[in-house]
This record gives C-alpha cells, sequence and structure tokens, in this order.
C-alpha cells in the first residue's frame, strides 16, 4: 500500500519539473497546475514501480507533456486559426519590454526571466513544436507524429518560432 | 539564409532554453493533490471508477457482467421465439397509439414545412445560411478575444 507522506515526499522532489514542463507548453499558470495535479494523482496510483526507479522523472516528464499535447488539442484547435490571426503583429516584431533597457545587443546573455517571457508570449502553434525540439530532445519527425501535423509545417514552425524568438530576445548573428 | 546561420541560431536558441531554470510549483500543489487523494481513499469503494478496484473484485465483476449480458441474450432469444410476442402485442398495441399520433402529426408538421422550404427563393435560403454561419463564426472570435485578453491579464 501507499504511504502518502513518502508519496508527498516524491511529490516535492519532482513536482517543480512536472509544473516546468507544462507551463513551457501550455504557458498558462491555472492550466499548468491542473496538468501538475493530475499527473501526481496519475503518479499516486503506479507510485509503488515509480518511488525507486531511476525513470521516474522520465515518466513523469512524458505523462506531462502527454497531458500537455491532449488538453491543447481538447481545447484550443477550435479557435487556434483566430488566436494566431490576432498574434501575427506579436510574432514578426513587436518586442516584448525588457526590464534593462540599455540592453541591446543580442550577444549580451538574455536574462533568464526576459527568455522566459519571450517563450511564454509565442503562440501555441510555434512555442509547443520549439519547446519539444529544443528542451525535450525530440526530432522532428516525432513531434510531427506527435502533433499530428505534417513534418513541413513542424519546420517551419521551429524555424518561426527561433525567428520571433530571436527578434524578441535581440539576438544578432555575424 | 545562410545554413550557417540558422546552425548559430539554433544552438543559441538551444542555450538560452536550456539555461532556464526550473519554475516554482505553486506552495498549494502538493497539499491539494493530498488532499484529492484523501478524498478519494474516502470514498466507497461502489463510487470509484471500476479500474481501481481490486483485481479479485474486478474479476468477480466481469464474471458477473459477463452472466447478466449471456442471461439477457438468452431471454431475448426465449421472448421472441415462442409465442410470447404474439400475445403481448394485442396489449401494447393500445399503448402505442398515443405514440402513433405523435407520430402522425410530426410528419404532417414536418411536411408542412418542407413545402414551405420549397417556396422560399434559394436567395433567402443562401443567406439566413450566411447569416448563421457569420453568427457562429462571430462567436468564436469573440471567444477568442475575450480568452486572449484574459491571458494576456494573468501573464
Amino acid at each position: 500500500m501507499t504511504n502518502p507522506q513518502q508519496f508527498e515526499v516524491f511529490m516535492r522532489n519532482y513536482q517543480n519539473m512536472v509544473f516546468s514542463t507544462a507551463m513551457r507548453l501550455l504557458s498558462n499558470h491555472a492550466e499548468a497546475e491542473d496538468v501538475t495535479q493530475e499527473v501526481f494523482l496519475k503518479a499516486y496510483e503506479r507510485f509503488d514501480q515509480l518511488h525507486d526507479s531511476p525513470t521516474a522523472g522520465g515518466w513523469l516528464k512524458t505523462v506531462a507533456t502527454n497531458l500537455c499535447l491532449n488538453h491543447l488539442s481538447r481545447y484550443r484547435s477550435r479557435w487556434s486559426f483566430f488566436s494566431e490571426l490576432f498574434q501575427v503583429g506579436n510574432d514578426t516584431g513587436t518586442e516584448i519590454e525588457f526590464m534593462d533597457s540599455t540592453q541591446d545587443s543580442g550577444k549580451e546573455p538574455a536574462r533568464e526571466e526576459e527568455v522566459q517571457l519571450a517563450l511564454q508570449t509565442l503562440i501555441p502553434a510555434q512555442r509547443v513544436p520549439l519547446v519539444l525540439y529544443h528542451l525535450d530532445g525530440l526530432t522532428y519527425e516525432e513531434i510531427a507524429q506527435k502533433l499530428g501535423v505534417s513534418l513541413g509545417k513542424v519546420k517551419t514552425d521551429i524555424f518561426r518560432g527561433r525567428e520571433a524568438l530571436r527578434k524578441k530576445l535581440k539576438l544578432h548573428f555575424e | 539564409m545562410k545554413p550557417d546561420y540558422e546552425t548559430q541560431l539554433e544552438k543559441a536558441i538551444t542555450d538560452k532554453l536550456k539555461a532556464l531554470p526550473e519554475l516554482s510549483a505553486p506552495d498549494q500543489l502538493a497539499a491539494r493533490v493530498m488532499s484529492t487523494l484523501a478524498t478519494r481513499a474516502a470514498r466507497p469503494w461502489y463510487r470509484n471508477s471500476w479500474q481501481t478496484l481490486p483485481p479479485a473484485a474486478k474479476t468477480i465483476s466481469f464474471l458477473l457482467f459477463l452472466v447478466a449480458f449471456g442471461g439477457l441474450c438468452f431471454a431475448g432469444w426465449k421472448f421472441t421465439e415462442g409465442n410470447t410476442l404474439a400475445k403481448i402485442i394485442p396489449n401494447t398495441s393500445e399503448w402505442f397509439s398515443t405514440l402513433n399520433v405523435i407520430g402522425n402529426t410530426t410528419s404532417a408538421l414536418f411536411h408542412a414545412a418542407l413545402l414551405a422550404l420549397k417556396q422560399l427563393s434559394p436567395v433567402f435560403l443562401f443567406a439566413c445560411a450566411l447569416i448563421a454561419v457569420a453568427s457562429y463564426t462571430a462567436c468564436i472570435g469573440l471567444g477568442t478575444v475575450i480568452f486572449r485578453y484574459t491571458k494576456k491579464s494573468n501573464l
């Protein structure tokens, strides 16, 4: 039988990782919190296998990613067309407000908060494949399969997402 | 676009994203999960989902379901095979007379509506369809604007 105290310790060890995964994919605090809760409720059902498993972190991350993708496809696909229309201006030229206004060179390392904010303001169609590629290390093919879209769309969205991030973070290359 | 530029950009974005620290989960998250688990544990077994039942209970309930299903199939077969159905039909026909009247009225109304629809011009029908689509689109658009606005406020 699962010991609740043991499970609480387990949860406190992994909750930041799971919440970060959800937050980076969903970009919404309340939704990320709900998904994190759901992940741990699922984890509780198989805590006997997870609590001393070295792959527990990987399992939690995979479940969190899958729940986020399900959530996005379930609740957002219907109005994604409109959402993306309204974000075009944001996506191509508008730059977010930086806390340090003197910083105008991309060679300076952008602060973590700025990167976090820039990532959150990307449209889901660009943010999700970008996170899956750069943070989760998935290949283009795996992302296309997970999202149920074409390989070409994944490549285009990731490229546009990188460009949008570059503009938001004012990165310049030689 | 230079391929070198794309490689540099990919590397820079990877570095920036990988350098992001983990976000702190809300303080009340653990308490919420533990409270949900406690509520679930306090629930009587029959209110839990079938998947959460112990294996023995699952097997027994599955066997009971099979027996019930088999019994139902057997009863249905016996019911239609013998004279049981023929005996019941004359009695039930009276019960169905009211339903028959409702059915006839609905059918007459449907045909009248169809006839009226045929009299209308295609332009009018097209305009109606257009208004319906425009209203639906406006609802989704308005919902999206509100969603975007509230989401922006939350950031």
